[in-house]
């Protein structure tokens, strides 16, 4: 509920002096507006329709590539699942996703909730970068989170590969993907990869892409990859651009919380 | 099946506090009156949920903020938006008596802009500023401070020479 306001306040009743001119300005009729929504959902379905579609085409593409034999010097796992374990000792903490509540603000973004749905992390968030869950690793979890205007979402991957070895070809391999990446057009506002500092990391990196393509929202992207011996945690953002002042969202604080939470 | 009488009734009670808001948080009567109009479209998109927040119409205003600061961010990306489209068609002006205020208003930064509407005119504490803005109190307090100071520079007549007397953290 909002506090009660100082009466005198010279600036309040300087801010209620715009009261005429947004008395006199039109607004749509209260149907007008659901009828806006509700075009605006019909739009969002059509558009969902034509990325399943082409990720469904790309997964053709390849699956086709590998039976020719090429490499794209990205490990592929066999049975991509949301969750599996091979039996290794060696295993994610119990707990090895961050907590939604966790989060805070990030990138001005808050009231982060957990998607229930397992399978909503398994999406190709950057049209460059792989399905972490399909890197390879032998136990994997995920999830995918959302703030309260649904308007940024967070896809956290925790990753166990077989050795040190094989979590390090992993990161290299995403993010020289992502390095490599020319997709987007011209306006395509690419940085890093740039190296965190974050204790007990072996290795944490991060890259952000941000475009305003004509006639659309700003667009932003972020990816960081902590490792540390066997296991890899990938963290991908994307929003509708970034709160005031925000340089990057993966900061190294929660790069290292994230690690902390995975590694036993 | 959502509803839309709970949705009209909260439309037609808020959206001209929100038009005020966002008025002079944009100081611009036409960015404001289409970003209002597109945040209560998306909030009538997801009603369900929205209805049972414990205040919806921050969360209209939250997400009409954010459109407008993604609006700014493409201009300053250099996607020169206006020289392609032009400007707006029938595009309201702020009456003469108010041409110095939104000037003003336009002049100080966009996150200390928005915390002086959110506390000045929407009658939120700090504590709930910051909340809704997702900064600390500390930072908040800064900004308005710095935010009512920038204000009174530029806007001399002595309703304004007051607002410097203010100029400290609220």
């Amino acid at each position: 509920m909002p506090a009660l306001r100082d009466n005198d306040d010279p600036l309040q009743t300087t801010l209620d002096s715009l009261r005429p001119d947004v008395e006199r300005t039109p607004l749509a009729d209260s149907p007008s507006v659901r009828r806006r929504g509700e075009a605006r959902s019909r739009h969002q379905a059509v558009a969902g329709a034509l990325l399943v579609a082409a990720l469904v085409a790309g997964a053709f593409g390849v699956a086709d590539l590998r039976g020719q034999g090429r490499n794209s010097g990205i490990p592929a796992h066999q049975n991509p699942t949301t969750s599996t374990s091979l039996g290794n000792p060696e295993t994610l903490t119990r707990h090895a996703l961050l907590e939604p509540a966790g989060f805070g603000s990030v990138g001005g973004y808050q009231g982060w909730q957990a998607n229930p749905d397992p399978a909503s992390a398994n999406v190709r968030v950057h049209q460059c970068v792989p399905v972490p869950n399909r890197l390879g690793a032998q136990q994997t979890e995920s999830q995918m989170l959302y703030d309260h205007t649904a308007a940024a979402h967070i896809y956290e991957h925790v990753l166990r590969f077989a050795s040190p070895d094989e979590a390090a070809r992993a990161d290299d391999s995403l993010l020289a993907v992502l390095s490599a990446c020319t997709k987007g057009g011209s306006d395509v506002v690419a940085r890093g990869l740039e190296a965190v500092q974050v204790p007990d990391a072996d290795s944490a990196q991060r890259a952000s892409r941000s475009a305003a393509p004509a006639g659309s929202e700003v667009s932003y992207y972020e990816l960081a990859v902590v490792r540390e011996s066997s296991f890899l945690v990938v963290l991908q953002w994307n929003s509708m651009g970034l709160g005031n002042g925000i340089d990057w969202v993966w900061t190294a604080d929660l790069l290292g919380a994230a690690l902390h939470a995975a590694v036993p | 099946m959502k509803d839309a009488e709970g949705f009209d009734a909260f439309y037609t009670a808020t959206n001209r506090r929100v038009l005020h808001q966002m008025y002079a948080m944009t100081s611009n009567l036409a960015d404001a009156q289409e970003l209002t109009q597109e945040a209560y479209a998306r909030a009538w998109q997801r009603w369900g949920a929205v209805s049972t927040y414990d205040d919806p119409e921050a969360w209209v205003r939250t997400v009409a903020w954010r459109l407008a600061a993604s609006r700014w961010r493409k201009a300053k990306n250099g996607v020169a938006a206006m020289l392609r489209h032009g400007p707006p068609e029938h595009a309201p002006e702020p009456s003469i008596d108010n041409v110095a205020l939104v000037a003003a208003l336009k002049e100080i930064p966009e996150a200390q802009r928005r915390v002086i509407v959110l506390h000045h005119l929407t009658g939120l504490s700090v504590a709930e500023v910051a909340h809704e803005v997702g900064a600390p109190e500390g930072t908040v307090k800064a900004r308005l401070s710095r935010g009512r100071a920038a204000l009174a520079a530029l806007l001399s007549d002595a309703t304004l020479t007051e607002v410097s007397r203010h100029a400290r953290p609220a």
